[in-house]
């Protein structure tokens, strides 16, 4: 069951004032995702403060590396659900999991960042991972 | 800092608590799952995933796919009973 908005007001714009596309329905995430093109970062908010406490920093952090995806958008798991659904589909393979991260490069998943991966991390280590993925997959020469 | 951050925000709970783990048991049973609490009846998982070496293949496997593609949840709160511990791991541990 979700979250009264007025607790989780705070934590959708730690991430919509990093520049991220918030995405609250179905419709939205087909705008984004049904003729993907180039780099997109799908950051899948969560209100976990264990896990997304450190999450929404480290986005933060790795955003403000020279090298960042095309896009990057945002559903908040747990608040809007068929949003996340709707996304979660684009990336079947992969199991459900939140807070995470997922770049894709023209549609298809090029890294994921399960929550497994960012329990227990400083914001700090999670923006590093972010950042070697941005450099990895998101530089100019890798749309060339 | 502005952010809504809060690495732990349950610091009466015990250190693995919100932690997603391996639980390796003396037998060929693997349990993955998230970390909850520890009492006298053992050690509370929820979203769990369970695989028997047994019948499903090398735990190794298990392991390694639940660490790329995430864990393939099949039970919502399982507790494991401090006899069948034998390890407990980080799923997220190099």
């Amino acid at each position: 069951m979700p979250y009264p908005e007025m607790m989780v007001k705070a934590m959708r714009d730690d991430v919509t004032r990093l520049g991220a596309k918030e995405l609250r329905s179905v419709e939205q995430v087909d705008a984004e995702l049904a003729n993907p093109a180039g780099t997109q970062l799908i950051f899948i908010n969560s209100v976990c403060g264990c896990a997304a406490g450190a999450a929404r920093p480290a986005l933060a952090m790795a955003l403000s590396h020279s090298v960042v995806p095309d896009q990057v958008l945002t559903v908040f798991a747990g608040q809007d659900l068929d949003a996340t659904a709707r996304v979660r589909s684009y990336v079947s393979e992969y199991q459900p999991s939140s807070p995470s991260a997922i770049l894709l490069r023209d549609g298809e998943v090029v890294h994921f960042v399960h929550r497994h991966m960012i329990e227990g991390q400083s914001p700090e280590a999670i923006a590093a991972g972010l950042v070697a993925a941005f450099d990895r997959h998101c530089s100019p020469t890798m749309a060339a | 800092m502005t952010m809504s951050e809060g690495m732990v925000l349950h610091p009466e709970r015990h250190a693995l608590h919100g932690i997603t783990v391996i639980i390796d048991t003396p037998g060929s049973v693997t349990y993955i799952g998230r970390f909850d609490v520890e009492d006298k009846r053992g050690v509370h998982l929820i979203n769990v995933a369970i695989h028997d070496a047994e019948s499903d293949g090398p735990a190794e496997d298990f392991i390694a796919q639940s660490r790329r593609f995430g864990v393939r949840v099949t039970q919502k709160h399982l507790v494991v009973p401090h006899v069948d511990i034998k390890t407990i791991l980080r799923l997220g541990a190099a």
